[in-house]
């Protein structure tokens, strides 16, 4: 009898930790289904001072798609905490203090970002700090005590400045400006 | 009777666009303005709407009466961004675009200079890089003149313009003829930020020794060893003595003092004696007892 109970027990032991496993693994499939933002990466022949590894390249672009990630969730949120990951320096700064008028009006803002076209611009002689330009396209909604409001579909140019931490470049400026020259389409 | 009920369908038809049109609200809102200005927002419409600013740089919300004017004063919004503006009323959800662009007067610059130590007279040694922020600590994007300035005690200084580029200037210097603290300053506007480099001697440049007999020993000592541009190589850099006799190799390694290496050496008549310090070697001796 009491062989027969663990036996009974292991199995569904067993059964849980398969059961567990798929969800894991439906978890991912569908967190691997969210629409991601189409990027278009270029990197003029000469930028800057320091020439552009391409594996520098990528660990750039990888780490400023995050900083969007974790704008949106800490800014949907009004989460201060999340920003360390992604962001430092005066674009940390700003953006907390946009989630503490957030949380003064009792709003949260979602961004969703749908493409985004980058261009590098400089890249510093030393090595730390890396510059890009951003045409972004995005959708901005706006949502008071918890209840959404309106949403509207964006298109802006920021540029960003990266640097790099221990493990990862950080969002050190994140702006989006009018005035952005466009050198870099005017000297193709 | 067709008719009739035609003609009202119409009229109510009409009459409820009538209505919408005459309470639907409207937001006109500068598609720019500058960090620091009061920005002034016109609604038209009648009753009580929802104004929304919000963008990743700031958020602003406010409960209006359609059909006034809404001032929002710089110290709510002075981060350059691009805003979304929407006025959301019972009937209608107006929306709009603002632009706050950054201040075109520098107040403040990130200055970030490399290296901290570096020896003198190596061409574009110095590197500065300057960032450039308005009174908001917006990155000012309009070009600006930047002055890079990399100054000697009682040298003249060096002095490079160089016109800001989105936002950042950069520049490469040669590093000074002479040793010491260099103060490599960028300005621009009203701010200006200052970093201190140490340039120090290069490598020897012209290696010599002599040698006296002290007791049995032979005491060996260089010259005052300078690198290429007269600067006194720095204190602690190791020199090597080596003395080479009957076959045998022995060594003596001595720091620099005030530019100068010594040691005493076993007195072996017939003894090859060199000296190096680094890649650079100098002077030979052979010791024949004082001859």
């Amino acid at each position: 009898m009491g062989v027969t109970t663990k036996r009974r027990a292991k199995t569904i032991e067993q059964f849980a930790i398969v059961v567990c496993m798929l969800l894991c693994l439906a978890a991912n499939t569908l967190a691997d289904a969210a629409p991601q933002p189409l990027v278009q990466v270029d990197v003029p022949p000469s930028f800057g001072p320091r020439p552009l590894e391409d594996q520098t390249r990528d660990a750039v672009v990888r780490d400023y798609l995050k900083c969007w990630k974790t704008m949106s969730q800490a800014l949907q949120e009004n989460n201060l905490s999340v920003l360390d990951s992604a962001f430092t320096g005066i674009a940390k700064e700003k953006l907390a203090g946009v989630i503490s008028q957030q949380q003064k009006a009792n709003l949260t803002t979602s961004y969703r970002d749908g493409s985004h076209h980058l261009r590098f611009v400089f890249y510093s002689p030393e090595g730390l700090s890396i510059q890009l330009l951003d045409d972004a396209e995005y959708d901005v909604e706006v949502s008071d005590r918890g209840k959404t409001q309106a949403m509207r579909h964006v298109k802006a140019r920021y540029v960003a400045v990266l640097t790099p931490t221990e493990v990862s470049w950080k969002v050190r400026i994140l702006q989006a400006d009018a005035g952005v020259e466009d050198n870099v389409t005017a000297k193709r | 009777m067709t008719q009739s009920r035609t003609i009202c369908v119409v009229l109510f038809l009409s009459l409820s666009i009538w209505t919408q049109s005459a309470f639907a609200a409207s937001v006109s809102v500068p598609r720019s303005a500058e960090a620091g200005r009061t920005i002034t927002i016109s609604t038209d419409g009648s009753g009580v709407g929802h104004l929304y600013i919000v963008g990743p740089s700031g958020a602003v919300e406010r409960t209006i009466q359609l059909g006034a004017r809404i001032s929002i004063p710089p110290d709510e919004i002075s981060n350059a961004g691009h805003y979304t503006v929407f006025l959301i009323t019972s009937t209608s959800t107006e929306t709009a675009d603002l632009d706050i662009t950054s201040s075109p007067e520098a107040a403040s610059l990130s200055f970030l200079a490399r290296p901290s130590r570096l020896p003198v007279s190596l061409q574009k040694g110095v590197g500065g890089v300057a960032y450039i922020f308005d009174a908001y600590h917006n990155l000012v994007m309009q070009s600006q003149p930047v002055h890079f300035q990399l100054t000697l005690p009682n040298t003249a200084p060096e002095i490079h313009t160089v016109d800001s580029h989105q936002g950042v200037a950069w520049i490469q210097m040669d590093s000074s003829a002479r040793a010491g603290n260099a103060s490599f300053e960028a300005a621009v506007g009203k701010g200006t930020s200052l970093r201190v480099l140490q340039e120090v001697p290069g490598d020897a440049c012209q290696l010599r020794m002599s040698a006296r007999p002290v007791g049995d020993r032979l005491h060996v000592q260089t010259a005052p060893l300078r690198d290429c541009t007269g600067n006194l190589v720095a204190d602690g850099t190791i020199v090597t003595f080596t003395e080479i006799y009957d076959g045998n190799r022995s060594t003596v390694d001595a720091p620099l003092k005030n530019g100068i290496a010594e040691a005493d050496i076993p007195a072996n008549r017939g003894a090859v004696i060199t000296v190096a310090a680094g890649e650079v070697l100098g002077n030979q001796l052979r010791w024949n007892g004082g001859q």
